[in-house]
């Protein structure tokens, strides 16, 4: 079973069908209980870093979910990705999961390059597994790991921005993989590999 | 922007440099050119320079030992969005049709430009965005035939003569200096940027050696050419990727954006000529114009009274769990309940036009909990002297703000995006206020989606060159007058950025 963890807002369903197509035993849930017995977790994210923190502790998720993390394969998605990060310049005062060391920091716009960073940008693989193709972004803000040897892809949009992150058995992406067609399709899959490995 | 080029050299399928082009030199690099067309891509890198050498000296393209190896190619680079120039015998119209079917880039066309003028012209006619033509040099005079054969023509007359025959993309490569890592040529591409008109493009080839060539020819040229400098390790991977981070910073792809109107959760106004079951059904439509690759989709409720808001929602989701497309939402839109209801939704983004006048801080607010790049600012503007000014309530009641100063305001107030519509320019087919694009996009740093007046496959083109991130229309491609993939090629032959 995987378990789509849900702590506010948003529309989880679309994950949910999505890697459904792959691996039909999807929930969506708040339940300490179900997150514990997960195989796979995802975490999902819409809106601002502060706010979900916020969020995750009233629900009493934050460290029972940290702890699931640890052992547990999971995939977190945009805002999801930044959650799993030590601190955002979003909200300075709030720490995240820390499950992958490092800063979420602004992206800075300049004469050709446009902030927010929105629409489709291509990979640009950096270890392997080489994910490659055209993914959907919608983001002000970007992950940068204090390993770099756990970026596996980047997107270039004025700097190079990491947007693959693989440590263990966690992987994150800054896009959404379930609004990216094929290219997000093959992250999916490559998550489910990681519950079955 | 300006490209990064790398080379492969293909002898009897396998890759090789030779030196000053002759047939006697010749080192082998590599038996595996897919491998290395990967490698390539892995580094950011957009667009590779395919020489098929066999057919360069024969002529002949079909049926020879490269062919097979370029039909691979070709395929790889579809996969990852890239692009090949491929050059190296292609003399008839019917190789051309055919590389191009395949998926080809651009041809490269050398000695048909300069031997048969008549063949030449036909092929400019039909083919004129697909043609990259090669002028190669020898001592201020042009060769052809793999270089083997001297034409006294000099450079500059023939350049201006093509240009004039409409082609826009060259190639120019000293032949003295390829191979040689002797430096470019630096005075041919000076003169040369001298002479072109700003629209055409010269790609520089020949004698590079070091990021130093690179960066100086550069400032002549619009494209550079890597072959040897690689291939003999002056250049790494790392080079490369810097290099290409640093003259063309963003893969980000411009957007082709359908509206939809929708009342009471159907589709309403110009759709029923895409011969859909149910034409007015938002998930089958939002699946079709998905298939025709649509980068996202906006939605405009048009049925205002509050009771169908909750179809409104229930349309919406059923668009993001069965159709994934992104897709913004506006119409309607008063405070930060309306806000959070559509992105519940699964919507990417809420337009907010009137409410936007109205109460500025719904914008604040909706950026304080979902984020700039949640929230779009819809701007209807119309032409007033030299100045647009801000309508409200579609288009029914003039604001007397300034459209240029109310876009400034809103991007300070937390938008993420602005969707600005030309009143002037809307349903007349004109195309896009172009001035006012790029007045707005002079001052704002946020993306901007231009909307009102497209009408051919140049409006578009225009419109992104002026500086709009994304491109929408209504009935232009509900009737099918424009369809979104014979539009992604214009573009992307006229070196937009899209996304296939």
């Amino acid at each position: 079973m995987i378990t789509i963890i849900d702590y506010g807002s948003g529309n989880l369903r679309s994950i949910q069908k999505s890697v459904q197509r792959f691996y039909p035993d999807v929930i969506i849930s708040r339940d300490l209980d179900l997150i514990e017995k997960s195989k796979g977790l995802i975490l999902p994210g819409v809106g601002a870093f502060g706010d979900a923190v916020k969020e995750l502790k009233q629900n009493g998720l934050f460290s029972p979910l940290k702890d699931s993390i640890l052992t547990v394969p999971t995939m977190g998605i945009c805002l999801g990705m930044q959650l799993l990060f030590s601190n955002s310049e979003e909200s300075l005062d709030i720490s995240g999961l820390d499950i992958i060391p490092g800063k979420v920091i602004r992206l800075t716009p300049n004469q050709s390059i446009r902030i927010p960073h929105t629409g489709w940008n291509r990979l640009i693989p950096s270890s392997k597994p080489y994910f490659y193709g055209y993914v959907y972004f919608n983001h002000s803000y970007y992950c940068n790991p204090n390993d770099k040897n756990t970026i596996i892809s980047y997107v270039n949009h004025g700097i190079s921005i990491p947007v693959i992150i693989l440590k263990d058995h966690v992987i994150a992406t800054q896009f959404h993989p379930e609004k990216s067609q094929d290219a997000g399709d093959r992250i999916i899959k490559y998550f489910i590999s990681l519950i079955k490995r | 922007m300006k490209k990064i080029i790398p080379a492969i050299d293909l002898l009897n399928g396998n890759v090789v440099r030779l030196y000053k082009g002759d047939f006697d030199k010749i080192n082998n690099y590599s038996k595996r050119p897919v491998e290395l067309l990967k490698n390539f891509f892995n580094q950011g890198i957009e667009q590779i320079h395919v020489i098929n050498l066999n057919g360069a000296k024969s002529g002949e393209f079909e049926n020879g030992p490269n062919y097979e190896v370029i039909r691979s190619l070709i395929e790889e680079s579809k996969k990852w969005g890239s692009k090949i120039q491929l050059g190296g015998g292609i003399r008839t119209e019917r190789t051309i049709r055919e590389l191009l079917g395949l998926g080809l880039y651009k041809v490269i066309i050398g000695t048909i430009a300069i031997e048969n003028q008549t063949l030449f012209r036909n092929l400019m006619k039909k083919y004129n965005n697909d043609i990259i033509v090669a002028l190669d040099v020898l001592n201020g005079n042009l060769r052809i035939k793999g270089w083997l054969e001297d034409t006294n023509i000099t450079l500059e007359s023939q350049f201006k003569n093509l240009e004039e025959q409409g082609v826009s993309n060259f190639i120019i490569t000293d032949v003295s200096r390829d191979g040689t890592l002797e430096g470019p040529n630096f005075e041919i591409y000076k003169n040369i940027s001298n002479i072109k008109h700003p629209d055409t493009k010269v790609i520089a080839s020949g004698g590079i050696s070091n990021l130093n060539d690179i960066n100086q020819v550069l400032h002549y040229a619009d494209g550079v050419i890597i072959g040897k400098a690689f291939y003999s390790n002056k250049l790494s991977n790392k080079n490369l990727r810097d290099l290409t981070k640093k003259y063309d910073p963003t893969n980000l792809a411009k957007r082709i954006v359908p509206c939809l109107d929708i009342k009471d959760g159907r589709v309403v106004k110009g759709v029923q000529y895409l011969n859909l079951k149910d034409s007015g059904d938002p998930v089958e439509l939002s699946r079709f114009y998905n298939s025709e690759g649509a980068d996202e989709l906006v939605f405009l409720d048009i049925s205002a009274t509050l009771e169908k808001r909750s179809i409104l929602y229930q349309t919406l989701r059923k668009v993001a769990e069965e159709v994934y497309i992104p897709f913004t939402v506006g119409g309607g839109i008063r405070n930060l309940n309306d806000i959070t209801n559509i992105i519940n939704t699964g919507a990417e983004k809420v337009s907010i036009n009137t409410a936007a006048v109205d109460n500025p801080k719904v914008i604040t607010e909706g950026a304080q909990k979902f984020g700039s790049q949640s929230i779009v600012c819809a701007i209807d503007v119309k032409k007033k002297a030299d100045t647009w000014e801000v309508y409200i309530k579609a288009g029914t009641e003039s604001t007397g703000l300034d459209a240029i100063e109310w876009a400034k305001e809103v991007v300070e107030r937390g938008a993420g995006e602005l969707l600005v519509t030309s009143m002037d320019r809307d349903g007349t087919q004109l195309g896009y206020d172009f001035k006012l694009i790029q007045n707005l996009t002079n001052v704002i740093s946020v993306p901007l989606i231009a909307s009102g007046g497209a009408g051919n496959y140049e409006h578009f083109y225009e419109a992104i060159k002026a500086g709009a991130e994304a491109v929408l229309a209504a009935s232009l491609f509900h009737t099918k007058t424009i369809k979104i993939k014979d539009l992604k090629s214009y573009l992307h032959k006229r070196d937009i950025k899209v996304r296939f």
